[in-house]
């Protein structure tokens, strides 16, 4: 359905405003139901903690590390509360 | 060598970003071999920072704004084959949205209970979002199929 047909149907001529209402709608679809799923690769570099969550991901439905040994990315397990830290960086 | 990462990392979520931990089982990552594990050693897991460098090593998957606008139909097939669309990243009125027709037809509700929205008509643009929401759970539920068996009463008059 092109931009156009949608305006037709709604009586509107305001494209710019359209497109921006159809972005919301295409965003709250992605947040409900997995309509279009993607995968982000990133490096794990030794002795960082944080990463960031890639900015165009709207809902996460699984992350994984891969293994190298059996060439494989397997999902890892999600922590529900921070873990207590004695200083304030390595919990090592 | 990263092996059982399943076992061996975890991680949170703190707003943007994920913190990402090694799980050391009794100070030692190699130590997650074993099948069994007495309750004693619970106390001996500890975190750490990922103390090694994996290339391309962490993925995220997940719903994301791909291609939400492109070039040609996505619900018409080309010369019996899945048509090849090319995103449009500065959408105008020719622009196709990269939906299926239920899914698209949801958002023509979206946008008229938008338009009830900015003429302060609220309930009307209640209706058109359970259209919406209801058009959505149309599309989810045509991929699935599913069948229910209610056995019958054998006393039941019928």
């Amino acid at each position: 359905m092109t931009i156009q047909e949608v305006m037709e149907r709604t009586g509107t001529n305001e494209t710019g405003l359209v497109i921006a209402w159809l972005k919301d709608a295409i965003h709250l679809i992605q947040s409900t139901y997995n309509e279009n799923v993607g995968t982000w690769q990133t490096n794990i570099t030794d002795g960082v903690r944080d990463y960031p969550i890639p900015a165009n991901l709207i809902k996460i439905m699984s992350i994984s590390v891969l293994d190298t040994q059996e060439k494989k990315y397997k999902r890892i397990r999600r922590m529900v509360h921070q873990p207590i830290m004695t200083k304030d960086n390595d919990p090592e | 060598m990263s092996k059982n990462v399943e076992e061996s990392y975890a991680y949170y979520i703190s707003g943007r970003n994920i913190q990402l931990y090694e799980i050391a089982y009794s100070g030692a990552n190699e130590d997650v071999t074993y099948s069994v594990r007495l309750p004693e050693y619970k106390d001996q897991i500890k975190l750490k920072y990922p103390d090694e460098t994996i290339t391309s090593g962490l993925m995220f998957e997940g719903t994301a704004f791909i291609e939400p606008f492109v070039d040609v139909d996505p619900n018409e097939l080309s010369g019996g084959n899945q048509p090849t669309l090319t995103e449009v990243t500065s959408p105008n009125e020719v622009s196709h949205i990269n939906l299926n027709r239920m899914l698209s037809l949801a958002c023509v509700d979206y946008v008229k209970g938008m338009l009830a929205e900015r003429s302060n008509d609220i309930n009307k643009k209640e209706y058109y979002m359970k259209e919406f929401f209801s058009k959505l759970a149309d599309s989810e539920s045509n991929k699935r199929k599913q069948v229910f068996i209610q056995p019958v009463n054998p006393f039941a008059l019928r």
